[in-house]
């Protein structure tokens, strides 16, 4: 018995992720319906889904998701069938329908296992078997019954011009007369017999909200017993008290075996079987390297052929270490999810804004095939979802008023992830009425955010970016969905603790496009650097900065006015950054012509870094720092140097950055 | 204790929460307790390695078997004298939420179990020490020792406020 329980709790988590992915796909698919509501391809497969759902919740006895499933089934397959027509009052029923199912599997997530279905789910049910008792014959008639009255108008002028004599044209009113019986003259009545309630919700007499009312009057069983004198209020109480102590009994034994269904649900990570087999091969060989330094070991302890064993022990050790690093790279791709679950949730919130704000807005995706590391994934979710409600809310604007301008009706935006070299960007690109800066500036002045000064010599890059400044929001009214000025906060969160950087490029009249560019070193797990050492400790410089390293002589070192230092090299000049006084350490050299600098030579980044000395060249495993020293723009992470100490890596970008060179790039 | 004065004194100080093991430990002649569940384990003293830009009384981080972990100076952070390290200092290494954190201290003494009858609440005075990180006075052997509430010494928020200022304001302020 306990063993068909435990089955039936993992088969369970699995039906209930699985729906809910399924769930997360249907939204662009009703988006697509809606836009073409007689798309059969689009209709058959939600369709599946919803068919999908209702069988499986049967299986697990789950009775609330089943009847609910099966309502909206029956009201897809009216639409397949094209009994009805996908408006948007039905679009909006489903859509909504499609939310209510996702609560009650995360309620089923959570834990409570009652079948019961919350009042809002209930009310949709209503709406849904409202829109079903409406026989099809009055909902849909009307619409081939106009096109009929049109070719009712068509036939006499065809008579008129003497164009029914000619044989082809006579046939093809016959046939006409023919389709017009088979559309109309059927009588489709509704295979199922309508509820009370229904019928007389749909018949006028009374609101759907009275019949809620009288059912929730309905008299408990014990009651009427009672006062049909058939059994004491005392034993009904007996019972009842009975009752209620079997209902607890079985709500405390959902609630046990709802925690390891969480559990369950937290933890577990879909990967493609091939990839394990990777693993295991990795490991398998592993195995066999282990056993060569055990074979080395026993030839060491012997003490022969010295020489030859420690040639064998190299090979060896160079052996392991393209295993492990072989076996991190794979990780880090097991770690990788496609952008696609992100993304797909974006045409449904576009929708869903257009349609309450009477805007109109298509939204473009480019990239939902790019994977990234899933902490990346998760972290980059409510940033986008603030960014894309700000383009539609701010961006976009109304119909009437994009006409006027000259513009297409329906706005645009454009979200493209794509990635670069070491770095990760996405752009969200809207063809809205763009950023004011004027607007901006005095907005950040008005909350003491820069002073008047600073406003005027702020360059538009600059102030564009104030944005994203806690606290701030331009817009004139504040609506449920932005204009907070907590959203962007969000954002500037989640670029500063991934090291990433934030541009906005905007023109008045023509959209705004935000450039997110997010470093993937962060993400990913390994780096080659240079150990260098600076007083007492060691720090990482990442390879990909370094040009070369050079001993200046003193004539190469040029000093300007006592406030900053230059360096030439080959004709060339380097501003110098001291790493010494960046980091506030004890160096053992002061001067450049007796340390070593390093010439640092990436995108803009353009100068020369002073330390004492270059110790090797290593390869890293990167290690986050934790919260506490997220902040700090110098440091990207930690890592393990070969004496099992810790090296801090060097966020060359932000040292730049907090070096104040930053005016430098020429 | 009367269940009446039990309520009385849990509107605001509950000896009976917080009654249980402790590990102390001397920070100069002053002993403290944390409680034993959230102690990870302890360790000697290790090369440390300094972040810049970090207040001083962060000593570092350490490589604690392949993980990345800071290590607090209870001294420092407490506002007394940096300590010279000798034999008997110690890493204790503790578990706040869902993370690993070292703390440096003089020497640590013994596991105590502190009955909630030898627990009085903190005082309204504090010497170097804000009181909310006092989770009471554990009487023992003629001794006091202060039972920290180390969650709260170590929050990521009276850290971060700390660690945090430097980034912000060279990320987001236009110069």
């Amino acid at each position: 018995m306990t063993q068909d329980f435990e089955i039936d709790r993992e088969i369970l988590v699995e039906f209930i992720k699985e729906t809910l992915e399924e769930l997360d796909g249907l939204d662009p698919q009703f988006i697509a319906l809606e836009k073409n509501p007689h798309d059969t391809g689009v209709l058959n497969a939600i369709f599946r889904t919803m068919h999908s759902i209702k069988g499986s919740s049967s299986f697990f006895n789950l009775n609330h998701i089943r009847t609910f499933s099966h309502k909206l089934e029956n009201l897809l397959d009216d639409l397949r069938k094209g009994a009805r027509e996908a408006d948007l009052e039905i679009i909006n029923i489903m859509l909504e329908g499609k939310d209510q199912l996702e609560k009650m599997l995360n309620r089923l997530a959570a834990g409570n296992f009652s079948n019961e279905m919350e009042k809002s789910e209930e009310e949709l049910l209503f709406a849904v078997e409202k829109i079903l008792s409406q026989k099809p014959t009055v909902e849909k008639r009307q619409m081939p019954t106009q096109v009929f009255g049109e070719i009712d108008l068509v036939i006499p002028q065809l008579a008129e011009s003497g164009l029914l004599d000619h044989s082809s044209v006579s046939e093809l009113v016959t046939l006409v007369e023919r389709l017009r019986e088979m559309v109309l003259g059927q009588g489709g009545v509704d295979s199922r017999a309508p509820q009370l309630g229904e019928m007389l919700v749909s018949e006028g007499v009374v609101s759907s909200a009275d019949v809620v009312g009288a059912l929730s009057k309905q008299k408990k069983l014990g009651d009427i017993l009672v006062e049909e004198g058939k059994v004491d209020r005392e034993t009904i109480e007996k019972v009842g008290g009975k009752q209620k102590k079997i209902k607890e009994e079985i709500n405390q034994a959902s609630r046990e075996k709802t925690s390891t269904v969480q559990a369950q649900l937290r933890k577990t990570m879909r990967i493609e079987e091939e990839k394990i087999d990777g693993f295991m091969d990795v490991v398998g060989e592993l195995i066999i390297n282990a056993e060569v330094f055990n074979y080395l070991q026993k030839k060491l302890e012997a003490g022969q052929d010295l020489e030859k064993s420690i040639m064998e022990f190299k090979n060896a050790n160079l052996d392991f270490s393209e295993l492990i690093f072989n076996l991190q790279k794979e990780l880090a791709e097991v770690r990788k999810i496609p952008l696609k679950g992100i993304f797909q949730k974006l045409p449904r919130m576009v929708r869903d804004l257009a349609v309450g704000m009477k805007k109109k807005a298509d939204i473009y995706l480019t990239g939902e095939k790019l994977l990234v590391d899933k902490s990346l994934f998760e972290q980059l979710e409510s940033p986008l979802n603030h960014l894309i409600r700000n383009s539609v809310d701010h961006g976009i604007e109304s119909p009437s008023e994009r006409l006027a301008m000259g513009k297409a009706e329906t706005g645009s935006v454009k979200v493209i992830a794509t990635e670069g070299a070491g770095d990760f960007i996405i752009r969200i690109i809207d063809d809205g009425r763009g950023m004011n800066v004027g607007q901006i500036k005095a907005k950040a002045v008005e909350k003491g955010l820069i002073s008047p000064e600073n406003a005027a010599t702020i360059s538009d890059k600059d102030a564009y970016r104030m944005v994203f400044l806690p606290g701030f929001s331009t817009a004139k009214n504040v609506t449920d969905i932005s204009g907070r000025g907590v959203g962007m906060d969000v954002v500037m969160t989640m670029i500063n603790e991934n090291k990433g950087k934030v541009d906005i490029i905007s023109s008045p009249g023509v959209g705004t496009e935000i450039v997110i560019s997010l470093p993937l070193s962060s993400t990913l797990i390994t780096i080659s650097g240079l150990v260098v050492a600076l007083g007492t400790e060691n720090y990482i410089i990442p390879m990909e900065w370094v040009r070369e390293s050079i001993n200046p002589d003193k004539e190469q070192v040029i000093s300007v006015k006592g406030e900053g230092e230059l360096i030439r090299i080959r004709e060339q000049l380097y501003p110098l950054i001291r790493l010494y006084e960046e980091f506030g350490a004890e160096p053992r050299f002061r001067n450049p012509w007796d340390g070593v600098v390093m010439v640092i030579e990436k995108d803009d980044a353009h100068c020369c870094v002073l330390v004492d000395e270059i110790i090797e060249e290593t390869q890293v495993v990167l290690k986050d720092l934790g919260g506490l020293f997220r902040g700090i723009p110098e440091i990207l992470g930690g890592a393990i140097l070969g004496d099992g100490n810790v090296g801090l890596v060097v966020n060359v970008e932000g040292l730049i950055k907090s070096s104040g060179l930053t005016a430098q790039v020429d | 204790m009367t269940s009446q004065a039990k309520e009385e004194a849990g509107s605001k100080f509950n000896a009976n929460r917080i009654e249980g093991k402790y590990l102390t430990f001397t920070l100069g002649d002053e002993e403290y307790g944390l409680e034993i569940l959230k102690v990870r384990e302890i360790i000697g003293l290790m090369e440390i390695t300094s972040v810049p830009q970090t207040p001083e009384f962060i000593k570092g981080v350490i490589n604690l078997r392949g993980k990345v972990i800071p290590v607090i100076d209870l001294r420092l952070k407490f506002g007394m004298e940096e300590a010279v390290a000798t034999e008997e200092t110690c890493i204790i290494v503790v578990d706040i939420v869902e993370m690993l954190m070292g703390i440096l201290v003089d020497t640590v003494s013994e596991v105590v179990d502190v009955p909630a009858s030898n627990i009085e609440p903190p005082p309204a005075f504090g010497n170097n020490i804000s009181t909310e990180f006092i989770l009471g006075m554990g009487k023992l052997h003629n001794k006091v020792k202060i039972l920290l509430d180390i969650a709260k010494v170590l929050s990521q928020k009276e850290m971060m406020n700390i660690a945090m200022l430097e980034g912000i304001e060279t990320d987001e302020n236009p110069r």
